[in-house]
């Protein structure tokens, strides 16, 4: 059993890509919905395999800037 | 009786729960670890693996084609028995690890085998994509037309018999043979 190999198929690199949420226009009326009032989260909130998968997916950007000099 | 075949046994290996002999805590992974968290295990080994004396030898062993993930593990593995950071620590840093390493290795123009990905072995036909082929092939045969069926008749030509030979009528009112049947 390689763990390094089931550690790296079961990491979930986050993706640039994906489309963001959709920010909806605010109203204007007299009693318009206050926006989200979370603030986003810090990388030390998140859960340690996110972090590390947000160290992974820098690394790799790091990577494809090195193949593309 | 002494028995003379039997074989002695062998002493020369630890004996059953030797490894729970030594006195609790006395080992290093028996001790609360040095660094609890990913980044403190992780501030501990990136600047031993980016360190000029040990990269050439971390890049040679790169280079004999020993997988990333395979060093990882012995590094994280090194690091539980030291007792440096627990084994789920261990685990969790393995990633970057393995892509730090990727990253160093492709610096220094080393092709490198990340052991992450499944080797297809492009020679070995699957007995799925046989199938497939099969069906492909029988599929082909059937939409061929019959060699027989386009052949043109040519109508002014009448059958041809064999000569002598007359073939048997099967009506009601067929001439009898001159045997009688």
């Amino acid at each position: 059993m390689n763990v390094g190999f089931m550690v790296m198929n079961n990491l979930q690199v986050p993706n640039e890509d994906e489309p963001k949420e959709e920010v909806q226009p605010q109203s204007k009326g007299l009693l318009p919905r206050k926006g989200k009032t979370t603030a986003p989260k810090s990388i030390m909130d998140m859960e340690p395999r996110d972090r590390v998968a947000r160290y992974v997916a820098d690394i790799r950007k790091a990577r494809a800037g090195l193949k593309n000099v | 009786m002494f028995n003379e075949e039997k074989k002695s046994p062998s002493f020369e290996r630890p004996i059953p729960g030797q490894g729970l002999t030594a006195e609790l805590g006395a080992r290093p992974w028996q001790n609360p670890p040095e660094y609890s968290t990913v980044e403190e295990a992780l501030d501990w080994y990136v600047p031993r693996l980016v360190n000029p004396e040990f990269i050439d030898d971390l890049l040679d062993v790169i280079e004999t084609g020993l997988p990333l993930t395979t060093i990882a593990d012995a590094m994280q593995n090194a690091g539980v028995m030291e007792g440096k950071h627990t084994i789920d620590v261990g685990i969790l840093v393995m990633p970057v690890l393995i892509e730090t390493m990727a990253y160093l290795a492709e610096e220094a123009g080393i092709e490198y085998e990340a052991g992450s990905n499944k080797t297809i072995d492009s020679d070995k036909i699957s007995p799925s994509r046989i199938a497939l082929v099969m069906q492909q092939m029988k599929d082909e045969e059937a939409e061929k037309p019959d060699p027989l069926e386009g052949a043109p008749i040519r109508e002014d030509e009448p059958p041809q018999q064999e000569e002598g030979k007359e073939q048997p009528s099967g009506g009601l009112m067929s001439r009898r043979n001159t045997n009688g049947v």
